[in-house]
C-alpha cells in the first residue's frame, strides 16, 4: 500500500474501532502507520509562540511535546517560528537543543525528529512532528512525510467548519484536552504576569523556574497556582 | 447608577487583582457604596462578575479600510498595546471557568456573539474576499477568531509587534485561502 493509502485506511480503522477518539490523535496515530514511526505530535500556534498541543499518537509523543514547551526550545518550536520544515537528526538535535535531547533521550526512544507544518488553508498555524528511534529519520519518512502532512491539513480544514463547537465556540477538534491543559498553564502564566507586572514572556520563565524547583511539570505547577495551593512571589 | 460603579468596581478588581479577591463587599468599597444595597442587587459574587462581564468591550468592529487584510488589521491592532483592563478582567474569569460553569457560560455569550457579527460583516463588506463566497468566508473567519480570542484571552498576550500583527494576519487570511503578503524567514511570501 502507498503511504496515502495507509494513512487513509488507518483513519477509517481507527474511526470505526473507536469513534470517541479526538480527530487530532487519529491523525497522529495514522501519520505513524503510514510512515511507519514510533510518534507523531500535532500542535498549533496562534499567536506569537503560544504554542498548543493538539493530540499524540501515544504518550511518549506527548511527552517528547512537553519537552520543548516546559524547555521552551526544541526543534518543533523553531520550525514554527521559522514557518518552515526542519528536520533533526541526532547530531543536529545535540548541537541545536542540548538541554532537549538530553531530557528526550532520557525520556522516550525518539532519537530524530522531522517538524512540519501541515499542508493547505492551516499551514501557517499548525504543525506535525515526526520521531524516530533511529539518529536520522529514513529516507522513505523524510520522502512522505509532507504528503501526510497535506492530508492532515486537509482533515484539520475540515473538521474546523464542521465541528460541532465546544470550549467557548471554537471547532472540538482544535480545542483537545491537551489543548485545555495547556491553556491551563497560559491561564497561570496570565495570572502570574498580573500578579507580579511581569510581561508574559518573563512569567512563563518564571513558571518554569518555579516548576523545576519543586520538581513538577509545569501542567501541574500551574493548577497549583491557579487554585491558591502555590502562591508564587 | 449604584449597578453602573458596582460592575466597574468589580472590573477593576478583577484586573487589578483577580478572581480570588472579589467579593461583592470589596466591589461594594470600591464602588463607594452600600454593601447591603450591593448585596441586595446580587445574590452570589458569580451574578455580579457575569454583569461585569456584560459590560466588558472585548471585540470592536473596526471601520471599514477598503479591504479585508486592512480590516483585519485594525481589529487586531489593540493587541500592540497591553491588555485593557476589560481583557484582564476576562482572563481572570477565565482562569475560574473549569470549577464555575456559570462564568463559561457568560463568557461564551459574551464572546460568540461579538465575534459572530465581526466575522460576518467584514467577510460582507465589499468587495468580498476573493475566492470565497461569502457565507464560507464568515465559517471559518468566525472560527479563527473564536480562537484567536481565547488564545488572547488565556493570558492576555504581551503587545505585538507590528510584524507579528502582520504574520497573524497572514495566518488568517491564508485560512481564507487568500494569499500572505508577509515574506517568510526564506525570503519569498508564502
Amino acid at each position: 500500500m502507498t503511504p496515502e493509502a495507509l494513512f487513509t485506511a488507518s483513519l477509517d480503522e481507527q474511526t470505526i474501532a473507536d469513534p470517541a477518539v479526538l480527530l487530532p490523535d487519529r491523525l497522529a496515530r495514522a501519520a505513524t502507520t503510514a510512515l511507519d514511526v514510533p510518534g507523531a505530535g500535532l500542535s498549533y500556534t496562534l499567536l506569537p509562540d503560544r504554542r498548543l498541543p493538539l493530540g499524540a499518537s501515544n504518550t511518549m509523543a506527548a511527552t517528547a511535546e512537553r519537552l520543548q514547551f516546559a524547555l521552551g526550545e526544541g526543534p518543533c518550536l523553531s520550525a514554527q517560528r521559522e514557518r518552515g520544515t526542519i528536520v533533526a537528526d541526532q547530531p543536529m538535535l545535540e548541537a541545536r537543543w542540548p538541554v532537549y535531547t538530553h531530557q528526550l533521550t532520557a525520556q522516550t526512544d525518539y532519537r530524530s525528529v522531522i517538524a512540519v507544518p501541515v499542508g493547505g488553508p492551516l499551514s501557517g498555524v499548525a504543525a506535525i512532528d515526526i520521531y524516530s528511534q533511529s539518529a536520522r529519520p529514513h529516507p522513505s519518512t523524510l520522502e512522505h512525510t509532507q504528503l501526510i502532512a497535506d492530508l492532515i491539513g486537509a482533515a484539520l480544514a475540515t473538521a474546523i467548519t464542521g465541528d460541532p463547537d465546544r470550549f467557548l465556540g471554537a471547532p472540538s477538534s482544535l480545542t483537545t484536552p491537551p489543548v485545555t491543559d495547556r491553556r491551563r498553564v497560559w491561564l497561570a502564566v496570565g495570572h502570574l504576569a498580573a500578579q507580579t507586572n511581569y510581561i508574559n514572556t518573563a512569567a512563563l520563565a518564571r513558571l518554569r523556574a518555579l516548576a523545576f524547583g519543586l520538581g513538577l511539570d509545569l501542567e501541574t505547577t500551574a493548577d497549583r497556582i491557579l487554585s491558591g495551593e502555590l502562591e508564587p512571589t | 447608577m449604584l449597578t453602573d460603579r458596582l460592575l466597574v468596581a468589580t472590573l477593576d478588581l478583577l484586573a487589578e487583582t483577580g478572581w480570588k479577591s472579589l467579593t461583592i463587599d470589596r466591589a461594594a468599597t470600591r464602588a463607594t457604596a452600600d454593601p447591603i444595597a450591593a448585596h441586595r442587587l446580587y445574590g452570589d459574587v458569580e451574578s455580579l462578575a457575569i454583569d461585569a462581564l456584560g459590560a466588558c468591550r472585548l471585540v470592536q468592529l473596526p471601520a471599514a479600510s477598503g479591504t479585508l487584510r486592512g480590516d483585519l488589521v485594525a481589529l487586531l491592532r489593540p493587541w500592540q498595546r497591553p491588555p485593557t483592563r476589560d481583557e484582564r478582567a476576562a482572563t481572570a474569569l477565565l482562569g475560574q471557568i473549569g470549577r464555575r460553569p456559570v462564568l463559561l457560560a457568560a463568557l461564551h455569550a459574551t464572546l460568540r456573539a461579538s465575534l459572530e457579527q465581526v466575522a460576518h460583516e467584514l467577510c460582507h463588506r465589499p468587495p468580498a474576499p476573493a475566492g470565497m463566497v461569502p457565507n464560507q468566508a464568515t465559517i471559518v473567519l468566525d472560527r479563527m477568531l473564536r480562537l484567536l480570542w481565547l488564545d488572547h484571552l488565556t493570558a492576555a498576550t504581551d503587545p505585538l509587534t507590528r510584524r507579528q500583527l502582520e504574520r497573524l494576519v497572514d495566518s488568517v487570511l491564508h485560512a481564507l485561502g487568500l494569499p500572505r503578503v508577509t515574506p517568510t524567514p526564506g525570503g519569498a511570501a508564502a
